[in-house]
């Protein structure tokens, strides 16, 4: 097991390493651009799906603190064009941010709970979709449907109903990259 | 007795101070806090609460976040979440129930969880003010309800988490 600042060190290298001789000076890999790639809608229910988190958000045993899950519109990045520390890697708008040293949570397709209806009837529908990007085509979003209406932002959804969301999504999460910060 | 004996020290000259001169509203509230959580904190060092000091000091780093802190575009807890969190540590401690980790909400608030095995409980204060509460043994054995800012309906939830929790 290497000392946290030598694993921090350890990565921020491999980071420049990749940045300079592979990537060509670019923040990103070529492969993560979209490069007028359509939207893949189909997504197998053993995908796998990857967003950040840091220390602060992992139980010991690399479960994830439901409290950090976001929920609707929680961004992840799929695997099936991408790899999973691709959500650690800045983007080029300004407020970027470098994440090289956040960790990486993973959770499953057939993880995501399909639908959910409130104590007052209303039928919830709940779904990952890719949701591509110009600098990172593997960008996807969890998203809701009430009444078959895409809710956006959250502040009409019940919320008994997110925050079952969240603690199920949570607890079926593994952390795969220890976050060092 | 010293530490007990400096941070009273500190906690008055704290309070003269915010007396003293005017501070813009959110720095105001966020002294205030400070003082609180560090008069608890002197009563129940004396019981040897050490969690009780920790989540009071966690409660403080909590008030400084600021939005987006976890990337995704989170708000950062306001003062009236971080009060009812507060509150409920109060109870917490009262009711001899540690939690796990105080942390803030990716929904705007803060979140006290209590984790043991696979078992998994915890209490959400919003900014919006509301309180929610869940157990939980997986995905697919999950409770949530709804706690009312009272004494009697926070005891009920303590002692409901306490006894899914196996404490």
């Amino acid at each position: 097991m290497l000392c946290l600042p030598f694993s921090r060190l350890c990565r921020q290298v491999c980071y420049c390493l990749c940045r300079r001789i592979l990537w060509r000076g670019r923040i990103r890999p070529a492969r993560m651009y979209r490069n007028g790639r359509p939207i893949d809608s189909e997504f197998h229910q053993s995908e796998r799906l990857f967003f950040r988190c840091k220390l602060d958000a992992v139980f010991e045993a690399d479960q994830l603190k439901p409290a950090s899950v976001r929920f609707p519109d929680q961004s992840v990045n799929r695997e099936k064009y991408g790899r999973c520390r691709d959500v650690l890697l800045p983007d080029e708008s300004p407020k970027s941010k470098n994440w090289i040293l956040w960790g990486v949570a993973r959770i499953h397709v057939r993880d995501i709970p399909t639908e959910a209806k409130s104590s007052g009837g209303v039928a919830y529908q709940f779904a990952v979709e890719h949701d591509p990007q110009e600098d990172n085509y593997a960008h996807s979003e969890l998203r809701v449907y009430k009444n078959g209406q895409r809710e956006q932002g959250g502040k009409r959804i019940n919320q008994q109903i997110k925050k079952e969301f969240r603690t199920r999504l949570a607890l079926s999460a593994r952390v795969i990259v220890k976050p060092l910060i | 007795m010293s530490t007990i004996a400096a941070l009273s020290t500190d906690i008055i000259e704290r309070d003269v101070a915010a007396g003293e001169r005017p501070l813009p509203e959110r720095s105001s509230w966020l002294r205030q806090d400070e003082v609180n959580n560090q008069a608890t904190a002197v009563t129940f060092l004396q019981d040897r609460k050490e969690w009780l000091l920790a989540a009071y000091k966690k409660l403080s780093k909590l008030a400084l976040l600021e939005a987006d802190w976890d990337s995704y575009g989170a708000e950062a807890p306001t003062r009236d979440s971080i009060d009812a969190a507060r509150e409920i540590l109060r109870a917490l401690a009262d009711a001899e129930l540690e939690p796990t980790s105080v942390d803030p909400s990716a929904e705007g608030g803060v979140c006290l969880s209590f984790q043991r095995g696979g078992r998994y409980g915890d209490i959400e204060c919003f900014n919006s003010g509301g309180i929610l509460a869940v157990t939980s043994t997986g995905p697919d054995d999950t409770n949530v309800w709804e706690i009312e800012r009272s004494s009697v309906q926070l005891g009920r939830a303590l002692s409901r988490i306490r006894t899914f929790i196996g404490w």
